[in-house]
């Protein structure tokens, strides 16, 4: 039940309401036109404030934004199950993203409340949680189903033309996730009933996707699936010659030393192959002075000897013996040198070739080091090359994946379509009692209104793609007969949930329901709405014009006793709900 | 032989020879360093007559025969030609 709904501007008029039929009347004068951009009584913003306090979003056109609103907060108090006193819930347009409660309901989910003292601040989100938890009894996930469409049901927004049809509520809203929530109040398989959306929404993805493949541009994103596998084809090899070469790959430790290594090595061999040319061609050299020094020149001595004694008799100044020594001397020194030199260069050349031997089975081992294998870089290089070439291959085989899926999503869909309408419909079947508890209060109710003799049904039906729920009520040319249609459905959603634990005791209609409808049917309609509340236990709250309300009661019912304060008008500055006049952003 | 004949090139004489040695051993100098150091004079001064190892060690013979060198350990050393002659 919902008790007092207030603000802390003192112009608002605070309403309050009580359990079973509650009126909020309004006159509004012939003066104010709908085109009129300024509030008038304030009947819709009634419903809107409720709407705001429950948690709904604050779009930049939601009333309580207005920047003539905004500083103001709103309050109201309602019944809470399992508290003895009603809470109250806080909100305004500067702070919207919270509310306040007076006491903290949040509790554990087990159901066990200990209420703390001492208001607590929430997220809407987490409010919004709240009432799906407590008012609605939704326990955990509940994809497709929330809180915000099923109050949106038992208070319909005319903001968001929710009396345009019983099974929707607002313009846009899907068949089947409109039908999903219904499903829950009406105590159907909510669950199996929320598959039409999720297979409504693949229908919606598969439907774009095809739009964009068939695009020019688009389509190369995901692409054909023969141009794929192609793609595919090539990838593969590429990554296998890569995990092949990646595989065989040795890491020689400190490649690049050993390839410098290499480089001198073969470079000493050279320098040595140079060198031995030299010495090779000073050994002989050698070799040939070592034979020339021959001892026929000793021959010579004696002649010279003697012949110095003729040509220089005065200079010579040695014996003939002493030059002798002088002369085997000189040739020794000489041949010893000679021999040294020889002995040292062969020697050399021997070192050298063994050293060469050494570098060439050096230069041997590092070059086929280097062959096996290369730097850790290489391979580091290689591997991130097969990585990214891996990874493109994946995203290939991805989009092979979704262009398969494409072009196999159509029959999938369809087959699915089918198999879950029959899984419904037999659903359906096994849960006659709730499918004919609803038929027949909605025909009850329908009867109630327009007599015995009018046709009305409620049929609940697994279609190909939503549950169909339809009300109907047979047409005998009474005015706003589908409004009436609504009133009949949403007194059996609130009757339903409110018994079976599905949802709270409250149901709300603005005025415009009233609008149009034949006076006969809104005396019916508002007694009905009396005794229903009275023997459900639940709260019915109406706003009504005085107009309708006075045709009303000239068909025999009594309003006095169910209207409640405040009596709302647009006759002047201060008659409507909160008490002035600003300017309204977009339609109401 | 010591001096030029009908058969002995002016260049190749011992005493020319010796007086070639001579200018090499500006410095006392090993045997082969000294023959190796005439043979490249001679090549740069145009000697085209062949001067074997033989020839080039008597015209050392000569040169000392007439004291204008000595074998000092092995290493060659010119000796001023105008020291005091030696006692016979």
């Amino acid at each position: 039940m919902l008790r007092r709904l207030s603000a802390d501007d003192e112009r608002f008029k605070e309403v309050s309401f009580v359990e079973g039929l509650n009126l909020i009347v309004a006159s509004t004068t012939a003066s104010s036109a709908d085109t009129d951009s300024r509030n008038s009584a304030g009947k819709s913003s009634l419903i809107e404030l409720i709407h705001f306090l429950l948690g709904s979003r604050a779009t930049n056109t939601a009333l309580a934004m207005n920047k003539a609103l905004r500083h103001i907060t709103f309050n109201l108090e309602m019944d809470w199950p399992g508290l003895s006193s009603p809470i109250s819930v806080r909100r305004s347009g500067q702070r919207a993203g919270f509310v306040t409660l007076n006491e903290d309901v949040t509790g554990t989910d087990d159901g066990a409340m200990f209420p703390r003292t001492g208001p607590v601040e929430l997220p809407a989100e987490r409010w919004t949680q709240l009432i799906e938890r407590d008012l609605f009894g939704l326990r955990g996930d509940h994809p497709g189903v929330s809180g915000r469409v099923l109050l949106s049901f038992l208070a319909r927004r005319i903001s968001s033309h929710g009396f345009n049809e019983p099974t929707r509520t607002f313009s846009r809203q899907s068949a089947p996730e409109a039908a999903s929530n219904l499903a829950y109040l009406l105590g159907l398989d909510w669950q199996l009933v929320d598959e039409y959306r999720q297979l409504a929404a693949r229908k919606a993805t598969r439907t774009q996707l095809k739009k964009a493949v068939d695009d020019p541009v688009w389509g190369r994103i995901v692409g054909s699936t023969a141009d794929l596998r192609g793609q595919i084809t090539l990838a593969e090899a590429q990554v296998e010659r890569l995990r092949g070469q990646v595989a065989a790959f040795q890491v020689v430790p400190e490649y690049e030393r050993l390839k410098d290594r290499a480089d001198q090595v073969s470079r000493r061999i050279k320098q040595l192959a140079q060198e031995d040319v030299i010495d090779q061609h000073n050994l002989e050299e050698l070799q040939a002075a070592v034979t020339e020094t021959t001892d026929f020149e000793v021959d010579y001595l004696e002649p010279v000897y003697r012949e110095l004694g003729v040509v220089l008799n005065d200079q010579v100044r040695r014996r003939f013996e002493d030059v002798k020594t002088f002369h085997h001397s000189v040739i020794r020194n000489r041949r010893r040198f000679l021999e040294e030199e020889v002995a040292e260069l062969t020697e050399r050349l021997q070192s050298r070739r063994a050293e060469r031997a050494r570098l060439g089975e050096d230069q041997a081992r590092l070059l086929r080091g280097l062959a096996e294998g290369g730097a850790l870089e290489a391979l580091t290089t290689l591997q991130t090359a097969l990585g990214r070439e891996e990874a493109a291959l994946q995203a290939l085989r991805h989009r092979f994946e979704a262009a398969q899926t494409l072009e196999a999503s159509a029959r999938q869909i369809t087959a699915k379509s089918v198999e879950l309408q029959q899984a419904v419909d037999t659903d359906l079947q096994e849960r006659r009692r709730q499918t004919d508890e609803a038929i027949l209060l909605f025909s009850h109710y329908a009867q109630r209104l327009y007599g015995e003799g009018r046709e009305a049904y409620l049929a609940i039906e697994a279609g190909r793609n939503s549950l169909t729920i339809t009300p109907r009520i047979d047409s005998d040319g009474s005015r706003g007969i589908s409004n009436m249609v609504i009133f009949c459905f949403d007194l059996t959603l609130a009757v339903l949930a409110h018994r079976h634990g599905r949802g709270p005791d409250f149901l709300i209609h603005d005025s415009h329901l009233y609008d149009g409808v034949d006076d006969r049917q809104v005396a019916a309609a508002l007694k009905l709405a009396a005794e229903v509340t009275e023997e459900e236990n639940l709260q019915y709250i109406a706003t009504i014009n005085t107009d309708s309300l006075g045709m009303a009661s000239q068909r025999g019912f009594d309003p006095e006793p169910y209207i409640r304060s405040p009596r709302l008008t647009d006759e002047h500055e201060t008659g409507g709900l909160f008490g002035f006049r600003f300017k309204t952003t977009g339609k109401r | 032989m010591i001096t030029p004949t009908k058969g002995i090139a002016p260049d190749r004489c011992l005493l020319a020879v010796g007086a070639q040695i001579l200018l090499q051993l500006d410095e006392p100098r090993s045997v082969s360093q000294t023959w190796a150091r005439l043979r490249t004079w001679r090549a740069e001064h145009g000697h085209a007559s062949p001067v074997s190892f033989g020839w080039f060690v008597l015209a050392l013979d000569v040169l000392y025969s007439m004291g204008a060198v000595e074998l000092d350990q092995d290493i060659l050393v010119a000796r001023s030609m105008h020291a005091a002659p030696l006692e016979r």
